[in-house]
């Protein structure tokens, strides 16, 4: 992405004021239109569904919540670590690295179902498979950022006495950084994304589950209301992590 | 190319300890087919998987057209007006933040269970990084050649044509990359939720039967239409760069 798309969101009024006219042009239309609610809820009948149903929707909220920002967590520790493994040990590293280039050519959302044969319906294969699929872009994006010390600031680090374990903690932690961020905001979405797609594909409780009864009672209003719960879900966690990126630029940054 | 051996050998390591754990018991042999055994189901239901994959690659492939077409032409748009850049860019952007894979189940519901609700997902999906390729491509272009373009009377059509297309088709190409992984995920995803056909069904099928060999035998074939389609990016990739790079006398510009 271009520096323009990559600058920090700002809040600003008209697309705002565009989107609060979308509603309401959307609740006109609806209603002029007699749109049957089957196929088009308006946002007015949305919104009383969400109001209704928000017991059950903040208890599934949480059930999906919490397996997604569990699995991202353990996610971004496991792929860190791989990556620091992969770092230190050249022999490893020969190893993994093309294993790690054949799960990132495999469509990984497809083996949900196998994570049910795993480990059964439930929160334990839930929660593995949206580790497995959040794992990735976290080891890809630390290793891609170990590498890209600079080889200058190494041998420095070297002359002046530092061990390998100093030169990796002071020169080549800071400098990935940014990447490991990169990795850790995608694997926050894929984090949701595996949990709900697990829950379509077999669950007792959470979002995706509710998505998928609703479907089947044809109940538009509730899809709709389910699915904005866990929008605002998905991106609390990806705001969440770029705080974290703002607080660690601003305690550990790199000083130009 | 010793790169290329060591790599072959690594995931060779990596299949031969899977088989020998499933061998020797360590794992059983219901849980995690051994690869001789996903081989054997490749073998012994060709009709199914044959007749499931193609429907999948076809849907695929004309997923990905689809995304590419509109991505671009959207890129193109936002990028050519500011002002609809300035409204719908931070819309778009707080739309690859949500999990958009969740949002499939809705188009069940307006386009039914059949192949329109897999593409239109699958588009939906994928047409993203295609987009923000195009729009970074285009706001990429090199000031200075846009000037000269301007300072030499080159009209419109050609500074498109000669020096923005260029400097945007890298970045475009990186998006269709990524659209190439996402529509196979879309269509894929698609099939999970619809349970009609495709390979993504089979998967679902088979491993609500238990048999984990039938299951990864078509995640092979999905393996295998994924690489397919990155491959067709990577050589258009190719092809550009060799009509882009040909050698350009010193002292002749264009």
């Amino acid at each position: 992405m271009s520096a323009t798309l990559a600058a920090p969101p700002r809040v600003h009024w008209l697309p705002l004021l565009v989107g609060a006219g979308v509603l309401l042009a959307w609740d006109l239309a609806v209603r002029w239109a007699h749109v049957p609610q089957v196929l088009l809820p308006s946002p007015g009948s949305v919104a009383a569904s969400l109001w209704h149903a928000a017991p059950a929707l903040a208890r599934h909220a949480l059930a999906t919540g919490g397996a997604a920002t569990g699995a991202f967590l353990v996610a971004v520790a496991a792929g860190m670590v791989l990556a620091a493994v992969m770092m230190l040990s050249p022999l490893l590293n020969r190893l993994l690295y093309p294993n790690l280039l054949l799960f990132q050519l495999l469509p990984k959302v497809a083996l949900g179902p196998l994570f049910v044969v795993w480990l059964g319906i439930g929160l334990p294969s839930l929660f593995a498979f949206a580790v497995f699929v959040s794992v990735f872009p976290v080891a890809v994006g630390t290793l891609a950022g170990l590498r890209a010390a600079d080889p200058n600031q190494l041998r420095m680090c070297r002359a002046a006495g530092g061990n390998d374990w100093q030169c990796f903690r002071h020169v080549r932690l800071p400098t990935s950084m940014p990447y490991v961020f990169a990795g850790a905001k995608v694997a926050a979405t894929m984090a949701f994304t595996g949990a709900t797609v697990g829950e379509f594909i077999s669950a007792n409780a959470g979002l995706g589950y509710m998505v998928m009864q609703a479907q089947a009672r044809s109940d538009t209003p509730l899809i709709f209301a389910a699915l904005a719960v866990l929008c605002v879900l998905g991106a609390a966690l990806y705001g969440a992590v770029g705080l974290a990126e703002d607080a660690a630029r601003r305690r550990w940054g790199t000083r130009r | 190319m010793k790169a290329v051996l060591t790599s072959t050998l690594a995931v060779l390591a990596m299949l031969l300890g899977w088989e020998a754990l499933v061998r020797g018991k360590a794992v059983s042999a219901d849980l995690l087919a051994p690869p001789t055994a996903v081989l054997e189901a490749l073998l012994r239901h060709p009709e199914i998987l044959l007749d499931q994959g193609i429907s999948t690659a076809r849907e695929t492939a004309l997923g990905f057209l689809l995304a590419c077409l509109i991505g671009a032409a959207m890129g193109a748009a936002l990028s050519s007006a500011a002002p609809l850049r300035r409204v719908a860019m931070p819309w778009v952007l707080a739309l690859q933040i949500v999990p958009k894979m969740a949002l499939a189940p809705l188009f069940v519901v307006w386009l039914g269970v059949g192949a329109p609700c897999r593409l239109a997902f699958a588009v939906f999906i994928a047409f993203f990084p295609v987009l923000i390729g195009t729009t970074a491509g285009l706001a990429g272009t090199d000031s200075g050649a846009l000037r000269l373009c301007r300072v030499l009377g080159a009209g419109w059509w050609q500074t498109v044509l000669r020096v923005r297309l260029p400097y945007a088709v890298p970045q475009l190409l990186a998006g269709m990359k990524t659209a190439a992984t996402m529509a196979l995920l879309g269509v894929v995803i698609g099939e999970f939720v619809t349970a009609q056909q495709g390979l993504g069904y089979v998967v679902m099928f088979a491993a609500s039967l238990g048999e984990t060999a039938l299951v990864l035998a078509a995640i092979t074939l999905l393996c295998g239409i994924g690489v397919a389609l990155y491959g067709v990016v990577l050589l258009a990739e190719w092809a550009f760069a060799r009509w882009y790079s040909a050698p350009m006398p010193a002292g002749e510009f264009g």
